[in-house]
């Protein structure tokens, strides 16, 4: 299990290996490098998800490693509490950046691989905590710079580690 | 899937669109079975044989790439970039085409241009462009030494600057008459441009006809646009940095 602490609580999600395996190795590769402590959950939408994983507070994008293939043809689906890779409009661009479902998001499954049609590759599941997510999706959002939704207190990732 | 794009002056002066449309050409446009770039992908061009400057090196190379991918990309001069030629064809494998182009699909008709041609209100400008799209004017300019184009190129982009600032609006839109008499001549087809910079889904109706009329969006630094076309279809669609679900 992978075990984020927050400055709201702890997280705990349980990645499936099985289904999605690239993207779980990704993930993890990620969790040993170090690079999600510090990071902030920074796109925050209550009836949608919370995103995370790639900026540190004050909004600074980190740097990642090379992105990864779009796993999400795996038939796992976008149900409140599971975890996906976000990306750009590229399907196999997915690198350090994550969101938790907070309502079942169906139109984020895969559809065809092609388009619009690829979806978000949903890798792992919280199993312990998700009242912790309610309380993040609740936050109050802004906007900062260019970017919408971001919480206005900074909701941080302060540690992430395999237990 | 068809893709359009226009309008990305990229140059060394724009870093962060030029990323942007490294990132398009080797990621999400190779989802498309063609790409059409309908003027100004760059800034300026002062010929086919400055393809050994670093920045136009990186631009053909990431062409060539997709072109070789099976992407098929063709292209249409802007009001900048007048002088793409047949080097520049070659080298990226870029099909270059004449304004305006009628693309026919299976499903549909289209008919495209970069846009200028039409803005005929701007006397000054239809002027400048009668002399710049004239072959002798070309061959003349294109037989000088790259470093002396490259001050009349900088010269040029100055003058052009200069007199977009003293303009409330810097971009002069279409004729409207001249515009349904483009429709008209081409059989009502959906018309898709940019140069204008003020994107936008026009309806017109010519003859009785309604006719669609998308203008492509300009890119900047952290945002550009494409139009999708998916067979039944167009929509508009973001090329940004941001991860997204």
């Amino acid at each position: 299990m992978i075990k984020l602490t927050t400055n709201h609580g702890v997280i705990g999600i349980e990645l499936n290996a099985e289904k999605a395996p690239k993207s779980a190795a990704n993930f993890i590769a990620y969790v040993e490098a170090g690079h999600y402590n510090n990071t902030i959950f920074h796109r925050v939408i209550k009836n949608f998800m919370v995103q995370g994983g790639g900026m540190e507070p004050g909004m600074n994008q980190k740097p990642c490693q090379a992105p990864i293939e779009n796993e999400a043809a795996n038939g796992l689906k976008n149900k409140r509490g599971t975890v996906a890779m976000a990306r750009t409009n590229d399907p196999h661009s997915a690198t350090a950046q994550f969101f938790i479902n907070t309502v079942d998001n169906d139109f984020l499954d895969y559809k065809a691989s092609s388009g619009q049609g690829w979806g978000y590759c949903v890798f792992g599941e919280v199993v312990e905590g998700m009242d912790v997510v309610d309380a993040i999706r609740a936050v109050k959002t802004g906007n900062k710079g260019l970017h919408q939704d971001v919480p206005a207190e900074d909701v941080i990732i302060e540690k992430a580690e395999i237990v | 899937m068809i893709f359009f794009i226009s309008d990305l002056h990229l140059s060394p002066r724009s870093p962060g669109a030029t990323r942007l449309f490294l990132q398009f050409l080797n990621g999400r446009a190779r989802q498309a079975d063609e790409l059409f770039i309908l003027g100004d992908l760059f800034e300026t061009w002062i010929g086919d044989d400055d393809a050994a400057d670093t920045f136009n090196a990186e631009i053909i190379s990431a062409l060539r790439a997709a072109s070789d991918s099976g992407l098929h990309i063709s292209a249409m001069h802007g009001n900048r970039d007048f002088l793409l030629g047949t080097g520049f064809s070659t080298a990226t494998g870029v099909r270059l085409l004449t304004d305006p182009y009628t693309l026919s699909t299976a499903e549909w008709q289209f008919v495209l241009s970069h846009g200028d041609a039409l803005c005929l209100d701007d006397t000054a400008y239809i002027a400048f462009r009668a002399q710049v799209r004239n072959p002798q004017w070309q061959a003349t300019l294109l037989a000088k030494p790259l470093a002396e184009r490259r001050a009349i190129a900088a010269h040029m982009r100055g003058v052009s600057e200069s007199s977009q600032l003293s303009k409330e609006n810097p971009y002069t839109d279409l004729q409207p008459a001249a515009t349904d008499d483009f429709l008209r001549e081409h059989g009502y087809a959906t018309f898709i441009h940019g140069h204008t910079h003020q994107p936008a889904k026009h309806d017109h109706i010519v003859d009785g006809i309604h006719v669609e009329r998308w203008v492509l969006a300009d890119w900047h630094e952290d945002r550009g646009e494409c139009l999708v076309w998916d067979g039944e279809a167009l929509s508009r669609e973001a090329i940004t940095f941001e991860n997204r679900p």
